[in-house]
């Protein structure tokens, strides 16, 4: 088996020099602008911390600018010669000879999560490989964190659904566990642990997660042909956005996305990151080196680490496998979060987890410049929000220290002799809106020379929503700024957070975005009053920050509604994949009675006969002392007297749920169990008498045994 | 025991449940059962045992168990 050509490492070497000049000589450029344009009273200490900020914001800025440069320059070159793709052709098929050697694991990490929405994205995977006759390789896991019984009782009966629907019992499995370490890293190491070795690849997808059959066909075979490529990872592209704000997300991403995607594998080349979900990961080594030991240190820097992936592919990339992104392969999707809100909260998670990666940053031995340098950027994608409103403050500070009459820009521009602008100040400001527009411009004009407006619904149109999306989000750069710097805040302080699933409807109330906004609306709310008391001319200077913050509220209502199919047009809308119209829910996955809660149903239900239990504790245990005082108080007082961790326990242990089952079945007609069963009955005499309902049973069970 | 007995209606309930339909055929069935029920006094148990233990439900429970453990190591490199 041929192994990867390592010539793309002075390639990558030669590229990332050139970007660091690039960033570095823009910076500089912007520097030395910045101190011919500071008023005079820059003198003391205030001057050179605002030179400095301005230097590492103008370097993070300009790594944005730079890489969609690049990107843009590859693509016109018609992709990049030392990628992956590029390299190796595309048979479309795969040696179904090696199967047993070469199988792979599809794997869905999910923790509360939409079930039925989620489970419908794993159907349209399973059915696109089966349309294309590549199911022969691949098994699929849902791995569950769930621990709420409404939740995993309803994703349990809907994967039985959806493996008999598919008719792929003993390809589909479904895992729960029951002791949730280490979040998703934890879950996924848990399936390593049992059945990874049966696996040489395992891809991994996000509850919101698509991959056409093409794209995990192209994957392996890239796999198979690269045996030192420890991770490959795809650029997923947003889709199946309702509301405005994740349509306004998805338009951006394929707008500009495959512009950045591009630049960034450029730059990367074998030394890229593994983003968690999309990607296909090669199981030995992943085994071998990527476990994740909790942290030792104090407050945010002790437990496990939250965000796992770019730590996986620095530890993978130690052992001396190459990871790659690769844009170029297509038919890869995932979700936007549907409101400003969710995606905040979103945020604040990786915000945690990418704050963490100081620790491994710091005492890593081995790893490689590249990732230590993502590990950098993780971190940096965060704090630039304090940076800017430092830099904010501090020109704030300036401009009501300085005494000028009509500064060009309080705080930051001196006014020349006539009031007019400078030349360094012209440059400075023509250099910023460069940097911060100029991707989206690049992009227009890459959408445009590769042909590609009409997927976009037209010039007009492409040209028209790229503005929408850019005033959108200049609207929304002071509230993510004052949010991730109360991000940045909680995390150092170590206020806890609660993991849980995203919420993927888009369902909001005003009050509740009330509720999100209110301390950085009277952050903003306060700093305004105060400029404006002391200061009354910054006012104008002030608004365009502390203005859509205190608007917030306002705005996350406005860009959770949902919109119309032809808003923010994007290819997708006008020719949707196959994988994402199998993605379509259907019918519901899973069946349950109108009346009962998952809980009161899998009581109610009679366990299949045959089915494999878990033997039983010893009956003297505190274990099944537990259970049996459980089951007595449930029998009692009602299946509301038992909390979700002891419904869980119960459902957990089909002995003690047998009991219970049986217990309940003969409960007094008036007990809260007999009120269950009343309703249970009134139900079934509705559906008999003729209410469609999809949840009546498909087929009716046999009888064994002749009763004789 | 006849229809109107609350364990004969509740042993039809819990048929039902279990997806058969109420129909003569269930009817009669249930009356065997019951029958039998009341002479077994050697082996008391419930209706509701006697009826479970008299139908399959395995349609009912397609998820296959996973496939059998083996049993793999997760490596924490050398730091």
């Amino acid at each position: 088996m041929a192994e990867t050509e390592s010539r793309w490492q002075p390639v990558a070497w030669r590229r990332r020099a050139t970007l660091a000049t690039l960033v570095l000589g823009q910076t500089a450029a912007a520097v030395w602008l910045l101190t011919r344009s500071l008023p005079a009273a820059t003198d003391g200490v205030i001057g050179p911390v605002l030179l400095a900020v301005s230097a590492i914001l103008f370097t993070w800025i300009g790594l944005g600018f730079w890489t969609a440069a690049f990107g843009f320059l590859i693509l016109r070159r018609g992709g990049d010669p030392f990628s992956l793709a590029q390299r190796a052709p595309d048979t479309g098929s795969i040696d179904h000879t090696s199967a047993p050697a070469q199988r792979v694991a599809v794997v869905m990490p999910i923790c509360h999560e939409p079930v039925q929405q989620t489970l419908s994205n794993l159907k349209a995977v399973y059915q696109d490989l089966e349309h294309q006759g590549a199911l022969l390789p691949f098994d699929f896991y849902v791995l569950s964190d769930s621990r709420d019984p409404e939740v995993w009782l309803e994703e349990r009966a809907a994967c039985a659904d959806l493996a008999s629907r598919l008719g792929a019992r003993g390809r589909l499995f479904y895992r729960r566990r029951r002791i949730n370490l280490k979040y998703k890293s934890g879950n996924i190491a848990d399936f390593l642990r049992r059945w990874g070795s049966r696996y040489r690849y395992m891809i991994v997808l996000d509850a919101d997660s698509l991959l056409s059959a093409d794209a995990m066909v192209r994957m392996l075979g890239l796999m198979e042909q690269n045996p030192r490529v420890g991770i490959l990872q795809t650029a997923p592209r947003l889709g199946r956005a309702r509301t405005r704000f994740a349509r306004l997300q998805q338009f951006a991403s394929r707008a500009y996305g495959r512009m950045f995607s591009a630049g960034l594998a450029a730059l990367q080349l074998g030394d890229a990151n593994y983003w968690g979900h999309n990607a296909i990961l090669r199981v030995e080594p992943f085994m071998a080196h990527c476990g994740l030991r909790q942290l030792r240190g104090l407050g945010l820097f002790r437990g496990p680490v939250l965000s796992h992936d770019y730590l996986e592919s620095a530890l993978i990339g130690r052992a001396g496998y190459e990871i790659w992104l690769e844009p170029a392969i297509a038919g890869s999707y995932e979700e936007s979060p549907p409101t400003l809100e969710d995606d905040l909260i979103r945020d604040r998670r990786w915000c945690r987890g990418n704050l963490q990666h100081l620790v491994p940053l710091l005492t890593l031995g081995g790893l490689r410049f590249a990732h230590r340098l993502a590990l950098l950027t993780g971190i940096l994608a965060y704090l630039a929000s304090p940076l800017w409103l430092l830099f904010l403050g501090l020109s704030g500070y300036l401009a009501m220290v300085t005494p000028s009459a009509e500064p060009a820009l309080p705080g930051l521009m001196a006014a020349t002799a006539n009031g007019a602008w400078s030349a360094a100040d012209t440059a400075l400001v023509a250099l910023t809106v460069t940097m911060l527009l100029g991707p989206r411009l690049l992009a227009l004009l890459d959408q445009a020379l590769a042909g590609r407006l009409h997927r976009f619904g037209g010039a007009w149109r492409l040209a028209a929503n790229t503005l929408i999306e850019t005033l959108v989000s200049l609207v929304l750069a002071p509230i993510r700024m004052i949010t991730h710097t109360g991000h940045v805040i909680g995390a150092l302080t170590n206020r806890t957070l609660r993991w849980q699933g995203q919420n993927r409807s888009g369902v909001r109330s005003f009050q509740d975005a009330l509720r999100y906004y209110v301390w950085p609306a009277l952050a903003c709310a306060g700093v305004l009053v105060l400029s404006h008391w002391h200061h009354p001319e910054l006012t104008p200077w002030v608004l365009p920050v502390a203005g859509p913050v205190l608007l917030a509220p306002i705005m996350s209502l406005w860009l959770a509604a949902l919109v119309g199919e032809r808003w923010m047009t994007v290819p997708e809308h006008l020719d949707p994949p196959p994988v994402m119209s199998l993605a379509e829910p259907g019918r519901p996955l899973g069946w349950r009675w109108p009346a009962l809660s998952w809980f009161e149903q899998a009581v109610l239900l009679p366990a299949p006969a045959g089915c494999p239990q878990r033997r039983p504790g010893h009956p003297g245990s505190r274990k099944q002392q537990h259970l049996a005082s459980l089951i007595e108080r449930c029998v009692k007082a009602g299946p509301e007297a038992v909390t979700p961790a002891e419904q869980s326990l119960v459902c957990e242990h089909p002995d003690a749920l047998q009991r219970l089952h049986f217990a309940v079945w003969h409960a007094e007609a008036g007990s809260p169990w007999g009120l269950v069963l009343a309703r249970l009955s009134q139900t079934l005499d509705s559906l008999d008498t003729g209410i469609p309902d999809p949840v009546i049973h498909s087929k009716e069970p046999t009888w064994i045994g002749v009763a004789s | 025991m006849d229809q109107t007995d609350t364990e004969y209606r509740r042993a039809l309930l819990y048929l039902r449940v279990a997806g058969f339909e109420a129909g003569p055929a269930a009817h009669a069935r249930l009356k065997h059962l019951a029958h039998q029920h009341r002479f077994a006094d050697d082996q008391p148990q419930s209706l509701l045992r006697t009826v479970h233990g008299q139908f399959s439900l395995q349609q009912n429970n397609p998820l296959a168990r996973p496939p059998a453990i083996t049993r793999g190591h997760i490596g924490y490199g050398r730091d």
